[in-house]
Order: structure tokens, then C-alpha cells, then sequence
């Protein structure tokens, strides 16, 4: 018990992740991004390895640091690779089972969620193609499809395996009026899988480089998850004159991918439940259904060639995926399963208890109960330097040179992109509330 | 007493620690640690590749009396995967290059031997008898692309990955793919039900 209790400095046992991540957050809208990356240095070593390589990937990201990030992400990608290698029942995950039993959910080693795994490829693609490698830029795209496919396919499965067996896994209707808020802000989203998001850049990536079909494969995806997105039918009607070779235009594209905010973090019901032999915690991570919601990103663009007619166009970002709603989704399709441990948790502990009543004396049985009561914390982990929101812009702009300025939540700035004929520049901003992090990707130029 | 104790102390440590082993291995044996592309492939697709095109017909005949020039272009990573391609195009040029049936031209170290070029003719410092003139390079008559392209199927038990290596040899005067041939693999993993 002591071995189980102690060494968690740096874990998320007692210490909820919550607070944890809010240092580097807190780091990355200040000035100095980088001293974020300090926090998580010394925290990627231990079970939830996983966790703090994906903050600290990211967070590298945002600091404008892809090289530091790709390394991050590969490792990332390592480790998601060797989970799917891994035996299904392990001798070594024994441990953190036990623990799990007698302390807390916190207690098994993180291994992502599915929505953050495709995140991940659509975040290393991203990093690859600031960098200019195009070709390792379109096999982490490919990924994003592929780990979206194999996800969707294994949550059809589960459902199919729950309808047969019709009978409910834990009834979650027991906490219904608790678990409401988490219904709620899972409403907003119709997949916690399907990220029109990664679709929509894929798409502009593919397009950018010359192949057709699978750009408008990636469009009409993305339009099938949220068909909501108003640019897209204009997308796939250019992509379709490309590939039949009747696509005309004096003017270049400028996509503007704008990721906003964090993803908001879990937060903690603790419900008492008293019995004969003494009090019991249950806790559960659940969304709050209070959640900031989507501020788009104001767009204007003033040409800054010879001929300068001092013409300004404007635009405004939409909602491609919400990726809190995505979250509170996954989050919602595992509480059978968190159901399930904890009511063998409670069974454990009201074991411990009811032995300590009569053992260990009045001290002992105080103890064992405050245990019980202090040991029952939610799994609060998730990756948290995600956005809340991704949204999606686009212009078409003459070729030359072009300023562009930019609105965001808390901060304005000014960029100047470079625009060619039949090309395509995507500028991605990411808003940490005080800072917008710019980058303007290499052009992709139309090839003759 | 107490020495006894600290020695088989140390011994303990030492057996508990002491258990990294460097072995050498045979390079060519057959690796299957994941499914992900790996040496055997490599081995598996230059091997394929080389033995096709030695043996197809008219280019047995054209090698007959004269050993054409060749470049290689670049073979496309089309996979879900990070492939060092060149690694796999090298080996076939090796293997081509040892069969003494063709001769290579190689694209990817131009702007180096442009630099020695220029300093041998331009710096001054090489005595111009023995400097290598410019423009009596050879040009290629051939170009051998391709692609390397995968399938993955994956659930919880099992992973199929499906690649297939495609590899063309075209004359470049006349636009005409000379020889083309393709090699594919399929692995399979599944997982085990107990473990570490």
C-alpha cells in the first residue's frame, strides 16, 4: 500500500492533472513559450509517459519549435504502435490493476483516447509540412485516415457486441441526473471519431500537391461529418473541375486553419454513499455543460503589390470540429466501463473497511476509512493543450504579396503571406487567449 | 560475517544488473519483430526486382554486348508508414551494379561533384593537366521510378499490411517503359492473448 501511495509526485494519483497542465498552459499565453516545456521535461518518464510526450510534442508546436515537436510526436506514435503490439492480458499491467483496484483509475498507465491518437498524425502531418517534407507530410495524413477507419470499425463493433448481449454493461442510468452535463456538452458533436477538421486539411494538402482524388475523397469526408461547413460545396466543385481538367483561375488560395483555445478539462462528481460499515466515495470524471463556446477567427486580406487598389476582403472562420464536444463524447462512451471498475473498487474498499472495523481498532478503522474517502479521485487525464475548437477560412486572393490580419479571442496581429496563381498557402493560427501563434505553410504550387 | 554479506550483495547486483547481451546476427535472416516494413522486405523486393530484370528477355539482349547507363529517379512512399525508399532503390543499384550488365549515373550527388569541378578548374590551386574536363559526362539512356504503395487492415487481434512495390525502366529517348515488374508482400500479425 505504502509503494502504492508514495512516488507520485509526478503522476496524477493525488495530484490532479487538471492543476498539473494549467502551469504549462498558463506558459504557453505568456511571453515566454518555451518555459513550458521545462514543466513537462521531467514528467515524460513515468507510466502516463504518453500523456505529458503528447503535451510537450504540442506544446512545442504552439512555442513554433516542429522540429522538437516531430521528434515528440514520433516517439508518440511509438508508443500508440507498441500498444497495439502489446498481449492482451499482460503480467505487467497486473500492478496497475491492483492499484487501480485500491486507489484510483489514475492509478493505470494513460493510453489515449481515439480522438487524441488522430489528432496526433493530423498534428505531426502538420509539423512535416512546416518543415517541407512533403512526402512524410502525405504518409501522416494517409495515418489520419487510417486510425480514424480502424477506430470507427472497432466502435462498431462494441455496439454490435452490446446490442447482442442486451444487457447493460453498468446502469448509468443510476447517475443520470449527474452524468446530464456530460450529455450535454456531448450533443454538440455527432462522432467523438470522425475529425472533419484533419479531413478538410488533408484536402487542401492533397490538393495542393496535385492529387485530385483523394483530395475530394478527404472533402466530401469532411462534409459528411459536418455538413454544417458552408465552404466545402464550392471545394468540392473546384476539386472536381481540377481532376477533370477544366479548372480555370487567375487567382490563389489562402486557407486559414485557426485552433482556438484549450480542450476544457474533466472535472470531478464525488458522491458519498454511507453503508453500515462506514462511508464510501464514488467519483466519476464528467464536462462541465458550461463550456466556452466557438469565437471565430475575423479574417482581412490587403493586397500589397504595385498596384495596390487598397482593396480589402474579409472573412470569417467557421467550426470544423469542436473538439470539446469530442471529448465529452469519448468521455460519455466509456462510463460503462468506469462504472464497472468502480463498483469493483467500492467492493474492494468496503472489504478493506469492513476488515478494519474489526481487526485494527477504532484508530485503524478511522484510518482505513479516510482512506477510502480521500483515495477515490476521478480520472481527470486527457491531453490538454488541444483546442477546443478548430475552424476553417478560406480566400481566394490575385497571386503577389498579400498582408493578413487577424482577430482572435484576445490578440490581434498582422502576417504577410505569399499567394501564387492556382497555388494554395495555408496559415495556421493557434489562439492561447492572450497570443496568436502564426505559421504560414510552404506554398503549394500547381504543378503544369 | 559482514564482508560475506556484502560480497553476495554485490554478486546479487551483479546478476540482477549484468543482463545486456550484444549478439551479432546473420543480416540476411528473416526478421519479424512487427509487421511495420523492415529488412526482409527490403531484401525480399531488390532480390525480386534484380532476378526479374536480368532475366526478361530483351533486356538480356540488349546487355548482351554493351552495359547501358542508367540514373534512378526516386520510388514514391505511397505507404502509412516512413519509408527510406532510397535505401531499397541502392540496394537494387548495387545489385545491378555488381552484375556488371549495367552502368549508373547518379543524380543525387551533382551539386557536390559540381563544387569539385569548379574548384579544379576555377580556384587556381589544381594544376589544369590533371583537372577532369567539363562536359564529357555520360548521359543516361535509362530511368528506372516506381512506387511503393500498402494496405493495412487492423483490429484488435490482428494487423494485415499488404505492400506492393512497383518498379518501371523507362528509355528515356524514346518515352517507351522498357521493363516493368512488381513484387508484393503480405504479413500478418496477430496478438497474443497473454504477455509481459
Amino acid at each position: 500500500m505504502v509503494t502504492l501511495l508514495t512516488g507520485c509526485a509526478t503522476s496524477s494519483l493525488f495530484n490532479p492533472y487538471p492543476q498539473q497542465a494549467a502551469h504549462w498552459k498558463n506558459d504557453l499565453s505568456s511571453e515566454e513559450p518555451e518555459r513550458a516545456l521545462r514543466h513537462l521535461d521531467r514528467r515524460t518518464r513515468g507510466a502516463d509517459k504518453l500523456l505529458y510526450l503528447q503535451e510537450r510534442a504540442r506544446v512545442a508546436q504552439i512555442a513554433g519549435d516542429a522540429e522538437r515537436s516531430q521528434a515528440d510526436f514520433a516517439e508518440v506514435i511509438a508508443l500508440y504502435n507498441a500498444q497495439d503490439e502489446q498481449a492482451l492480458v499482460r503480467a505487467s499491467g497486473a500492478g496497475a490493476g491492483i492499484g487501480a483496484l485500491m486507489v484510483n483509475d489514475n492509478a493505470l498507465p494513460y493510453r489515449g483516447q481515439d480522438y487524441e491518437r488522430i489528432m496526433v498524425h493530423g498534428m505531426q502531418a502538420m509539423n512535416y509540412w512546416q518543415q517541407g517534407d512533403l512526402e512524410a507530410a502525405a504518409v501522416e495524413f494517409r495515418r489520419v485516415t487510417l486510425e480514424q477507419q480502424v477506430a470507427e470499425e472497432r466502435r462498431a463493433r462494441e455496439i454490435g457486441r452490446a446490442l447482442e448481449g442486451s444487457e447493460p454493461v453498468a446502469p448509468a442510468s443510476d447517475f443520470e441526473r449527474e452524468l446530464a452535463g456530460l450529455n450535454s456538452a456531448a450533443a454538440d458533436v455527432r462522432s467523438s471519431i470522425q475529425n472533419a477538421y484533419l479531413y478538410y486539411l488533408a484536402g487542401v494538402f492533397r490538393e495542393g500537391v496535385g492529387d485530385y482524388n483523394n483530395a475530394l475523397v478527404d472533402y466530401k469526408k469532411a462534409w459528411e461529418v459536418n455538413p454544417d461547413l458552408t465552404l466545402l460545396p464550392a471545394d468540392i466543385a473546384r476539386v472536381e473541375a481540377r481532376s477533370d481538367r477544366r479548372y480555370v483561375t487567375d487567382q490563389g488560395l489562402v486557407v486559414i486553419a485557426y485552433e482556438q483555445g484549450f480542450i476544457p478539462p474533466r472535472e470531478e462528481i464525488s458522491l458519498p454513499i454511507p453503508t453500515i460499515h462506514g462511508y464510501f466515495a464514488v467519483a466519476f470524471p464528467t464536462y462541465s455543460p458550461h463550456q466556452v463556446g466557438a469565437t471565430s477567427l475575423r479574417v482581412a486580406a490587403t493586397s500589397k503589390g504595385e498596384n495596390v487598389n487598397g482593396e480589402t476582403v474579409e472573412t470569417r472562420t467557421e467550426v470544423a470540429t469542436a473538439l470539446s464536444g469530442m471529448a465529452a463524447r469519448a468521455l460519455r462512451e466509456g462510463v460503462p466501463g468506469m462504472l464497472a471498475r468502480q463498483t469493483l473498487r467500492a467492493t474492494a474498499k468496503y472489504e478493506a473497511q469492513k476488515r478494519a472495523n474489526e481487526d485494527l481498532g477504532l484508530f485503524g478503522a478511522f484510518a482505513t476509512q479516510v482512506y477510502n474517502l480521500v483515495s477515490e479521485t476521478a480520472d481527470l487525464r486527457s491531453w490538454l493543450t488541444l483546442p477546443a475548437y478548430a475552424q476553417l477560412a478560406r480566400l481566394e486572393l490575385p497571386p503577389g504579396e498579400h498582408a493578413l490580419t487577424l482577430w482572435g479571442t484576445g490578440a490581434s496581429a498582422t502576417v504577410e503571406i505569399p499567394v501564387t496563381r492556382g497555388g494554395i498557402t495555408l496559415v495556421r493560427v493557434i489562439d492561447t487567449g492572450q497570443r496568436l501563434h502564426i505559421t504560414v505553410m510552404p506554398a503549394l504550387e500547381e504543378r503544369p | 560475517m559482514t564482508r560475506v554479506f556484502t560480497l553476495a550483495l554485490v554478486v546479487l547486483a551483479l546478476t540482477v544488473t549484468g543482463c545486456t547481451r550484444v549478439q551479432y546476427g546473420d543480416a540476411t535472416a528473416t526478421e519479424t519483430v512487427t509487421v511495420d516494413f523492415g529488412s526482409t522486405d527490403l531484401q525480399m523486393i531488390a532480390t525480386s526486382m534484380v532476378d526479374d530484370l536480368m532475366s526478361f528477355p530483351p533486356v538480356v539482349q540488349l546487355t548482351m554486348d554493351r552495359r547501358p547507363v542508367v540514373f534512378v529517379d526516386r520510388v514514391q512512399n505511397r505507404t502509412v508508414e516512413h519509408i527510406d525508399t532510397e535505401s531499397v532503390t541502392d540496394s537494387i543499384r548495387t545489385r545491378l551494379i555488381q552484375s556488371g550488365k549495367f552502368r549508373f549515373v547518379d543524380m543525387t550527388v551533382v551539386d557536390r561533384v559540381r563544387q569539385q569541378m569548379d574548384f579544379q578548374t576555377q580556384s587556381g590551386m589544381v594544376d589544369p593537366a590533371t583537372a577532369v574536363s567539363m562536359g564529357r559526362q555520360i548521359g543516361a539512356e535509362f530511368m528506372l521510378y516506381g512506387a511503393l504503395t500498402s494496405i493495412v487492415k487492423r483490429d484488435n487481434r490482428t494487423q494485415d499490411v499488404y505492400y506492393k512495390f512497383t518498379l518501371n525502366m523507362m528509355n528515356l529517348e524514346t518515352g517507351i517503359i522498357e521493363w516493368s515488374s512488381e513484387k508484393e508482400i503480405r504479413k500478418t500479425r496477430s496478438r497474443s492473448l497473454f504477455g509481459r
